[in-house]
């Protein structure tokens, strides 16, 4: 008979140790509890990990990505190009001497029940026409004299000069739909009140913001989600891990080398984006001399940016003009494309002072873009020290016009391409960081020109000239479109990105 | 005792108000402020004035503290810029996930550190000594974001064991829940803590061990365990305590790289974002608050000093 091995105190409570390890991990793994702050998709729900989100208020933000889930604005643009959706307005009649619009709302309710009203519209004007709370739609309704309720759903906007159509549509794009009387920065500061696919259930500024579907939305059918919550995430490879570990079902703005390890497993979706755009400082020297800056531009190796620095995703610019403007010219990409010899010969040609500073941004990517100017720079013998700055730094001090030069994110989404000087400091026609009190008048009347445009022949003319005065003054060059990346698992469809970037999850689905 | 406590009040008072001054001070010397961040990267120079104004920035600095103060001495420590939530909210909501997190991260420190310790001081020579030893070293050299990333590869996007980032669920209303979500980045604490005590608690306790009156208490017959729990292992407590009063501060003051590796909805990720963003009131609320839990921390280990032998007396 074969005696069993004796079993002491000490291997026994061994044993259990180990037994217990073993048994844990699994059990944490495989618990579902209900306390469970999150999860993965369950039909009709969604987790998104996302960089932090600040506010609920559209006048003040025109980068968060979730406030187009709350509100309504009056038209939308349909994802991948300018072809205008009724949305908050369900038609609009821009006179016929360009000094008007007159638009019909829609029969629709805000997230509290009420119906949408004409008044609504002219508390919104009135608020974007005020300096002090309009904030983010002072510029864009500046060419707006007055807002008129014509009845309860119409309402008749009058403008100071006649506008390109473009303009106006813009502008419908990017006017958002609140009740009047919640229209402020105080009553929206912690709670939105939009009419939008999704309305609030509760938000944590360092956690989460969970949105559920709006019963009472215009288009019918939408949203096809129940709920989706954002996680916020600090860290780009936090919100990575999260994704890849199954913790949440999507991640937005993600950083380019990301979607190497991410794109055999996941869809990768790309949004339109901004664009990268090298700066130099017409009001300091060398920068001041506008042959210098020409010759600099030519420069620029756009192809090997993109390539090395954007994983190959993005396309190059010539200007802050997007590809898929109306204005855009892809022939300046050949007749001002990289040239090294050109470069030379013109630097030779301007003279002054061969040095100069840049400024790097915490971006990822700005460092080794920088870098390579830097290297194309030395070769035609000017020489860039790069100064690395934190971003809020770096933003401080290129707002107060400090920067001698740098690389910097600049959007210009919207149709009208005279929109360039809206918005960022570094390219309006006054109060211009970059130029200082020397913005060229041909880039202020180009500019003007464009937004005035009303027939086809006017438009071209002016986009040729703003082009071209863009291009000449070489403060701005063009680098490539930074696209905006998520990453989202492979049961997931109907992802969306507008004009301005902000997402669009009515249509999201999971299968 | 009364004497020594109403001392180390005052001690406390001048220290927080020293501490105020050098955070608003060193916050303030950073360029860019908040209306910066809040107004987004593509706000014209209008706008960011507009922001500016509405947060009260545009007021002299020394003038911006002043307020704070007054607030302060009233029990109202401001209020975000960006959720507009009063920071002292904001504190309590962030404290019990660091505190949750900093208890779990201790409680596993010391699970592996007293027996490492004690078996290191008693038999230095057996295998597992040796092989805790490389524990120790190995504990010791590898940094924590480091062990972080390592158990996030392998127990989360590997094998999908544990979820990859940390969140907070009150361990008492879900008690598994709150584990699942919390123990890698408890682990990722603990480790490097459990190295760092077991040291100081094998090193006292082996000195200990040699002392004059362990060897009367053997020759009295006292079991050997005994001789340890009670005698030796009381008399070795009082350096480890020190140091375990040192690591839960450091984890209730926030493990920045962890909870932001973990994206943990700690107080270490709220101070971390809040300097990022210029939020002047919530990094000066939680600066604040760490300095009190580090001051009533060296209070309570002085305390346990005189509890622990009885011949420290406070006066």
């Amino acid at each position: 008979m074969t005696e069993l091995p004796r079993l002491s105190r000490r291997s026994l409570l061994v044993s259990a140790g180990v037994a217990g390890i073993a048994a844990a991990t699994p059990g944490l793994a495989g618990c579902g509890a209900s306390g469970d702050p999150t999860g993965g998709a369950h039909g009709d729900r969604l987790t998104l990990g996302t960089t932090q989100i600040m506010q609920f208020d559209p006048y003040q933000t025109n980068s968060a990505l979730h406030i187009h889930s709350f509100y309504s604005y009056l038209i939308d643009y349909a994802p991948g190009g300018y072809r205008t959706v009724p949305a908050g307005a369900e038609k609009w009649a821009i006179g016929s001497d360009f000094r008007s619009v007159t638009i019909t709302l829609r029969a629709a309710k805000f997230h509290d029940g009420r119906a949408i009203g004409a008044e609504d519209v002219v508390a919104g004007v009135k608020r974007a026409l005020d300096p002090k709370d309009g904030f983010t739609l002072v510029q864009p309704s500046e060419f707006i004299k007055k807002a008129t309720a014509v009845d309860k759903r119409t309402v008749r906007i009058d403008f100071h000069y006649a506008v390109a159509e473009g303009i106006v549509l813009d502008w419908m794009f990017s006017f958002p739909l609140v009740p009047a009387d919640h229209n402020s920065g105080a009553a929206l500061a912690n709670k939105p009140a939009g009419s939008g696919p999704f309305r609030l259930v509760d938000y944590d500024p360092n956690r989460r913001l969970r949105l559920s579907r709006n019963p009472h939305y215009w288009d019918k059918g939408k949203p096809r989600l129940k709920e989706i919550e954002f996680r916020f995430f600090q860290d780009d490879q936090a919100m990575v891990s999260a994704l890849q570990s199954g913790d949440v079902d999507g991640a937005t703005y993600l950083e380019f080398n990301d979607v190497a390890q991410l794109k055999d497993q996941f869809t990768v979706a790309q949004g339109s984006g901004r664009m990268d755009i090298f700066f130099m400082n017409g009001g300091m020297p060398p920068f001041d001399n506008v042959k210098l800056r020409q010759a600099l531009a030519r420069a620029i190796d756009r192809e090997k940016i993109i390539k090395q620095v954007r994983f190959g995703i993005g396309d190059p610019v010539y200007a802050p003009i997007m590809p898929g403007s109306a204005g855009f010219d892809k022939s300046y990409l050949t007749s001002h494309a990289f040239d090294l010899d050109a470069a030379a010969r013109l630097l030779k040609k301007a003279g002054g002072e061969r040095t100069a500073t840049a400024a790097v941004s915490s971006d990822p990517g700005a460092s080794q873009m920088m870098q390579i100017i830097q290297d194309d720079f030395k070769k035609i013998g000017f020489d860039l020290t790069l100064k690395p700055m934190e971003a809020t730094a770096f933003l401080n001090d290129l707002f107060a016009g400090k920067l001698q030069c740098c690389v910097a994110n600049q959007p210009n989404t919207l149709q009208s391409p005279g929109l360039v000087a809206r918005g960022r400091a570094m390219l309006p026609s006054q109060d211009n960081v970059m130029m200082k009190n020397q913005v060229p008048q041909s880039y202020i009347d180009a500019v003007h020109a464009c937004n005035t445009a009303t027939t086809t022949a006017a438009q071209r003319d002016a986009y040729a000239q703003l082009n071209k005065v863009i291009v000449d003054g070489a403060w701005a060059v063009g680098i490539a479109t930074k696209k905006s990346l998520a990453g989202l698992r492979r049961q997931i469809s109907g992802y969306a990105v507008d004009q301005r970037d902000y997402l669009i999850l009515d249509n999201l689905r999971t299968h | 005792m009364s004497a020594y406590l109403l001392r180390r009040v005052g001690q406390f008072l001048v220290v927080l108000v020293l501490a105020s001054i050098a955070v608003w001070a060193m916050v303030y010397a950073l360029p860019g402020d908040a209306a910066t961040v809040l107004a987004g990267p593509d706000a014209s120079g209008p706008q960011i004035a507009a922001t500016r104004a509405r947060l009260g920035l545009d007021k002299p600095v020394v003038v911006q503290y002043l307020l704070w103060v007054k607030g302060a001495v009233t029990g109202h420590l401001g209020q975000s810029f960006y959720s507009a939530d009063s920071v002292s909210h904001t504190l309590a909501e962030r404290i019990p996930a660091t505190v949750q997190l900093a208890v779990l991260g201790m409680l596993l420190a010391l699970l592996i550190a007293i027996p490492i310790g004690t078996l290191i001081a008693l038999r230095p020579r057996s295998l597992l000594a040796r092989l805790s030893h490389g524990y120790l070293t190995a504990g010791l050299a590898i940094p924590s974001f480091w062990l972080a990333l390592l158990l996030i590869i392998t127990l989360a996007v590997r094998t999908h064991a544990l979820p990859a980032t940390g969140d907070y669920v009150n361990f008492w209303q879900h008690p598994v829940a709150a584990l699942r979500w919390s123990i890698l980045p408890a682990i990722a604490v603990a480790v490097h803590g459990s190295c760092i005590i077991a040291r100081f608690l094998a090193t006292s306790l082996s000195e200990v061990m040699q002392r004059d009156f362990i060897r009367t208490v053997r020759a009295k017959g006292v079991r050997e365990s005994r001789v340890v729990i009670r005698h030796a292992m009381r008399n070795a407590a009082l350096p480890t305590v020190t140091v375990v009063g040192i690591q839960l501060g450091s984890l209730l003051g926030g493990t920045v790289v962890i909870e932001a590796l973990f994206n943990y909805p700690g107080l270490g990720r709220l101070l971390y974002t809040s300097i990022g963003q210029r939020d002047y009131a919530v990094v000066q609320g939680g600066v604040l608050f760490v300095v009190v839990v580090f001051l009533v921390l060296n209070l309570l280990v002085d305390l346990l000093y005189a509890y622990l032998d009885p011949r420290i007396r406070l006066a």
